[in-house]
């Protein structure tokens, strides 16, 4: 059992289309999308509004298998493009086989209503659940 | 405690595409969406046999049969409508009520000849549909009665469906197919 296989998810959707709705900080010489890990946002993002966030929801059982729930919060400045952030995620990997350090993992969508959290902050959650053999 | 095996070669559920066959795998009709996944029985009866001195006592099995049954169809086009159930509909073209196609009942009377089919559930890795990691073919099946035909109204949680099962029995005239299940090297 891998409590990290939600690293799964960051190396997916790392794609071009959906790295272009992103916020990015540059560190030095090098540029970072905002992309995050975990529940809380760190401090370098806080002033951003068009966030990816990934984090479990679910309990990792003593089962042989197990198929956690992640959230990937798809934020953005309003609902029409916190929904088309949502709509990248599902279309990458809803239904989709993919491997992850050597093994088959496969992930299922399903996107939630829209939230408004706050002026020009919007988030359209998808959650995915992950089967794999880690 | 660590885990006991790492046998574990696992099948996701992920659906699969269901075809029919009434020329013996010649062509393929892609039945359509369905409404989660199937199930297949194998069935025979046991009996034995006396070897007197030759053995001990010997079990057959026979009246071997293999039941499969999709979960329902929700895929109404008439033409695959009339393929679910081989020798027993037929379809026809309609222009009343109006354009369209008539599905109905093959025969003349209260008897009718149950055509041979073969039914195949492949399942796809890729979104092109070309790599194949599972697929479970039935030979020589006929469909089972009992079909139904499930409308709902405006209460129902899910689509009108079409309920179908068949059964297969060993080919004679193919060295005794009953059904294979193809699994892909991982």
């Amino acid at each position: 059992m891998d409590i990290e296989i939600g690293n799964a998810l960051i190396t997916l959707l790392a794609t071009t289309e959906i790295k272009a709705m992103l916020d990015t900080f540059v560190v030095g010489s090098n540029t970072y999308y905002a992309i995050v890990q975990g529940k809380a946002i760190p401090v370098q993002f806080q002033d951003m509004n068009r966030i990816l966030q990934v984090y479990r929801t679910s309990m990792l059982t003593a089962h042989d298998i197990n198929a956690p729930l992640y959230t990937v919060n798809c934020r953005q400045a309003t609902e029409v493009n916190a929904d088309t952030l949502a709509k990248l995620v599902y279309n990458e990997i809803n239904r989709a086989y993919n491997t992850y350090s050597g093994d088959s993992v496969y992930t299922q969508c399903t996107i939630g209503e829209s939230i408004y959290e706050s002026e020009n902050h919007w988030n359209t959650p998808v959650e995915v659940r992950i089967f794999s053999k880690r | 405690m660590p885990r006991q095996t790492d046998q574990a070669n696992y099948q996701f559920p992920d659906g699969f595409k269901l075809e029919i066959s009434t020329n013996s795998g010649s062509a393929w009709t892609d039945i359509g969406i369905i409404e989660d996944g199937a199930n297949a029985t194998l069935n025979w009866d046991v009996f034995r046999v006396d070897a007197g001195n030759y053995r001990k006592l010997i079990n057959y099995a026979r009246n071997i049969s293999m039941a499969l049954a999709p979960s329902p169809v929700m895929n109404w086009d008439a033409t695959v409508i009339a393929k679910l159930f081989p020798g027993v509909l037929q379809v026809d073209t309609a222009s009343t009520p109006s354009a369209g196609k008539d599905v109905s009942y093959k025969g003349t009377g209260n008897h009718v000849e149950l055509d041979a089919c073969q039914l195949r559930m492949t399942h796809f890795t890729d979104t092109a549909l070309n790599t194949i990691d599972w697929q479970y073919t039935l030979y020589n099946a006929t469909i089972d009665a009992g079909a139904t035909f499930n409308w709902g109204g405006t209460m129902s949680d899910s689509l009108d469906s079409i309920t179908v099962s068949y059964t297969g029995e060993p080919d004679e005239d193919d060295g005794g197919a009953l059904f294979n299940l193809f699994k892909a090297t991982t």
